[in-house]
């Protein structure tokens, strides 16, 4: 009774989310409707017992990608008065998709689940762990799996790095060497002279 | 299991429901009749003369972009690190290649420079 | 499931490719020396190949619920490997021509080698988009190569941007399928699809959705919008690495679903397979017409020959599986040679050697590559006494076979058209050099790539005259699975 009331005290609030995101006048007030609707979200993945994927969720998308939009949108000066420009004119299209779209999943819904009922998942014991059941899953059947998402997380950074790295070391290009510079010592800098008394 | 969050959302509805009274109040409270003046941006008097926004040095995406590699390695580190006593030896094995993998990332993000910031 | 040495020995391949990654990475990362880097790359490949054999005494194996490697898997593998190594080839005179570091390139080779690999041997959703992306993030970065050229950045934005929205297709249709049979193994889907408690929306939706995200990494008609673009923009041994490794890692892919996943009896997507067949063999033939540059006029037909293969799939049987595997080896090798000449002639050349004017009287110039252009074109015409013809020759058998008039008719008529573009570079290959042709001698040198040339040549010429060297080699290693 309470989830359900969570539920769709939750979804109500992610729909308003997305749909601010699209609406939203300033792109940052849209990315932050974004990351709005991840929280909204992962809370409905908690309701679904998959605690580890709601933390993930936070941490990883909202934490990380997300920062990733904000650069990018507030330092790039997006024309959005050009952006909206064709809204009324695409504006017929854009509802005969979302009308298919939800006509699909009314269909699906009310028609062909008649009799059956959506079968809530049984809420597990107190000390279940999902983060614990994840593990004891991923690292023994499905570590072929990990092994190469590694290798993809490593082609993520030799990407990153092709694609984005300038460096300042071109010859001829002198460059300040900052721990040469505080590594220095007295000795090397100074020499002491004794110098004799001046002879008139 | 989910009695145990229980806690959170308390905190959550209070937290959200602190802010939106305080803002709440500033908004049915406050006098105020604003028009397009009074909102404009203010530079000494004149008319502005350009965007507030810089372009941006490609550095910090590549910080991000590195964050974001190693923020995913820790999200499968969790599950390993919850789940030791499931999968044994096998487990520190899978766990210690997926591992090794991402050290020569490291080394070659090192060796190339890429974690100077210039 | 316990792991046994079996399990290692069948993923030979896959392991030597991962650490070949490392190996190169840290390479790469401390030894500025190309040939070093470029060497060590070339080993690890040709090692790759050799584990091939090794793997093939424990196949097949279902290794975790993700691969299956079985003959086909080590067939495919083999053939995409085998083209990574020769873009490789024609890599190295090019990037010393841009005066770029290859360190990089070897790694994303590499990595591209291994999704292919991947994706060769997939048996399961997962694995599919683990594949996939591989591929894709490799290309990524691949195709934006020379980063201060416009063309480059351009064509590796446009492609990140349909990637991203592709991918999107393809795990929303991932998820859809799997909301209405709750697997993702291709094994359980061929149980679970023919049973009437299957509700056929959710299955229909979620595979035209995953048919999307595919026929875009394969460029079929309606989703070949990036093509020409990205492949004129892209470096031009790039180019070859898209035109071959990355479509047809995908085609394997997809060719895999089907055997493993029973999909020939599920006629809707035969159905949709068969509209963007026939699309692309129209639209890719007619379009490629209009063309004045080369690499155009090679992407267009590089559409509509995954058309042709298509149809030769579509088949089903034991057929479909012997013709599509052997077309897709004449269509491999092909264009690796025709993409390779382009590199070749681009390397360390301003702006590439690119529109038709430049390659005429090639013959005058440099007639040893003059005459490789010849025969690739001619294979990918389907001349006889090439690969390509007896490619083609398959196809019109299996679809007679298969009594698919309509697509054959498509064939038929689409390779007439082809004709005539080949022909026209053919011919403009071999007319009188005018004043406006550049000299051809200022392109690099280019060794390794003269090799990967002669290889491909052979190859079809070779198994254009005697095909059945190969097709016995398809029919041991392909119907190895159960």
């Amino acid at each position: 009774m309470v989830t359900t009331v969570l539920f769709y005290a939750f979804a109500a609030i992610l729909l308003v989310a997305a749909l601010g995101v699209i609406t939203a006048r300033n792109p940052v007030h849209s990315v932050l409707f974004l990351v709005f609707a991840f929280l909204q979200s992962a809370v409905l993945w908690l309701l679904l017992e998959a605690e580890f994927l709601a933390i993930t969720l936070v941490v990883v998308y909202v934490g990380a990608v997300m920062v990733l939009f904000l650069f990018v949108v507030m330092m790039l000066n997006i024309n959005v008065e050009e952006l909206r420009s064709g809204f009324t004119r695409y504006l017929p299209l854009g509802i005969g998709v979302a009308l298919v779209v939800v006509i699909e999943i009314a269909n699906v819904i009310w028609f062909r689940s008649e009799g059956q009922a959506f079968v809530t998942p049984t809420p597990h014991a107190a000390d279940y762990s999902n983060t614990k059941e994840l593990g004891g899953v991923l690292y023994t059947e499905h570590v072929f799996a990990l092994e190469i998402a590694a290798m993809l997380l490593l082609l993520a950074i030799v990407a990153a790095i092709t694609l984005t790295m300038r460096t300042r070391h071109r010859p001829g290009l002198k460059v300040q060497d900052v721990p040469a510079q505080v590594a220095v010592r007295a000795e090397d800098r100074i020499r002491v002279v004794k110098v004799g008394p001046v002879k008139e | 299991m989910l009695a145990n969050y229980l806690p959170i959302l308390i905190f959550v509805i209070v937290a959200a429901g602190l802010g939106v009274v305080l803002l709440g109040i500033g908004f049915v409270l406050g006098r105020g009749q604003k028009d397009q003046e009074k909102l404009s941006a203010y530079e000494c008097g004149f008319e502005a003369f350009e965007d507030t926004r810089n372009r941006f040095d490609v550095r910090y995406y590549l910080v991000a972009i590195l964050f974001i590699l190693f923020d995913l390695e820790l999200a499968f580190f969790v599950p390993w690190a919850v789940s030791l006593d499931a999968v044994g030896l096998f487990g520190i094995g899978a766990m210690g290649v997926f591992l090794a993998l991402l050290v020569v990332g490291f080394i070659y993000e090192w060796k190339k420079g890429a974690l100077e910031w210039d | 499931m316990t792991f046994t040495s079996a399990h290692l020995v069948a993923l030979l391949p896959i392991v030597v490719l991962g650490g070949a990654a490392i190996v190169v990475l840290l390479l790469a990362a401390f030894s500025p020396s190309r040939r070093v880097t470029t060497g060590a790359t070339a080993i690890a490949l040709a090692a790759t190949l050799a584990t091939l054999p090794i793997a093939a005494r424990v196949i097949p194996l279902d290794v975790s619920p993700l691969i299956r490697i079985d003959g086909a898997a080590l067939l495919y593998t083999g053939l995409l490997v085998a083209c990574t190594l020769g873009v490789l080839g024609l890599s190295t005179a090019y990037l010393k021509g841009l005066g770029e570091s290859v360190g990089e390139l070897c790694i994303l080779l590499v990595t591209a080698a291994l999704g292919a690999a991947v994706l060769s041997a997939s048996s399961h959703f997962a694995s599919l988009f683990l594949g996939i992306e591989l591929v894709s993030v490799s290309l990524f970065a691949l195709l934006a190569y020379a980063r201060d050229e416009k063309p480059n950045l351009e064509a590796s934005l446009k492609y990140v941007i349909l990637s991203g929205v592709s991918s999107a297709f393809l795990l929303f249709g991932i998820a859809l399928v799997y909301t209405e049979l709750g697997t993702l193994e291709f094994a359980r889907i061929a149980e679970l699809v023919p049973l009437e408690s299957a509700s056929s929306v959710y299955i229909a939706g979620g595979l035209g959705f995953v048919i999307a995200g595919i026929a875009f990494k394969m460029s079929l008609v309606p989703f070949h919008l990036w093509t020409p673009d990205v492949y004129q923009g892209a470096p031009a041994p790039i180019t070859a690495f898209l035109a071959t490794v990355s479509k047809g890692a995908v085609f394997v892919v997809l060719l895999r679903y089907f055997m493993l996943a029973d999909a020939y009896a599920y006629r809707p997507l035969i159905v949709a397979l068969s509209l963007l067949a026939g699309a692309s063999m129209l639209l890719g033939n007619v379009l490629a017409l209009l063309q004045n540059n080369v690499k155009r006029i090679l992407a267009y037909s590089s559409i509509a020959h995954i058309g042709y293969l298509l149809v030769a799939f579509i088949a089903g049987g034991a057929v479909a599986i012997e013709s599509a595997s052997y077309y897709l080896a004449a269509y491999l090798a092909s264009s690796i040679g025709a993409f390779g000449v382009v590199a070749i002639l681009s390397s360390g050349v301003e702006g590439e050697t690119q529109t038709l004017r430049e390659y005429r009287g090639l013959y005058w110039r440099r007639p040893w590559l003059a005459a490789v252009f010849s025969l690739m074109l001619l294979s990918l015409a389907g001349i006889p006494l090439t690969m390509g013809f007896v490619a083609k020759f398959y196809v019109v058998a299996a679809s007679i076979d298969a009594s698919l008039w309509v697509l054959l008719a498509l064939v038929i008529v689409g390779s007439g058209i082809g004709l005539f573009y080949y022909l026209r570079v053919l011919v403009t290959l071999y007319l009188e050099p005018d004043d406006v042709t550049p000299d051809g001698a200022r392109a690099a040198a280019a060794p390794s790539g003269h090799v990967v040339l002669a290889v491909a040549s052979v190859a079809v010429i070779w198994l254009g005259i005697f095909p059945a060297q190969l097709i016995d080699v398809v029919r041991a290693l392909a119907f190895t699975n159960g």
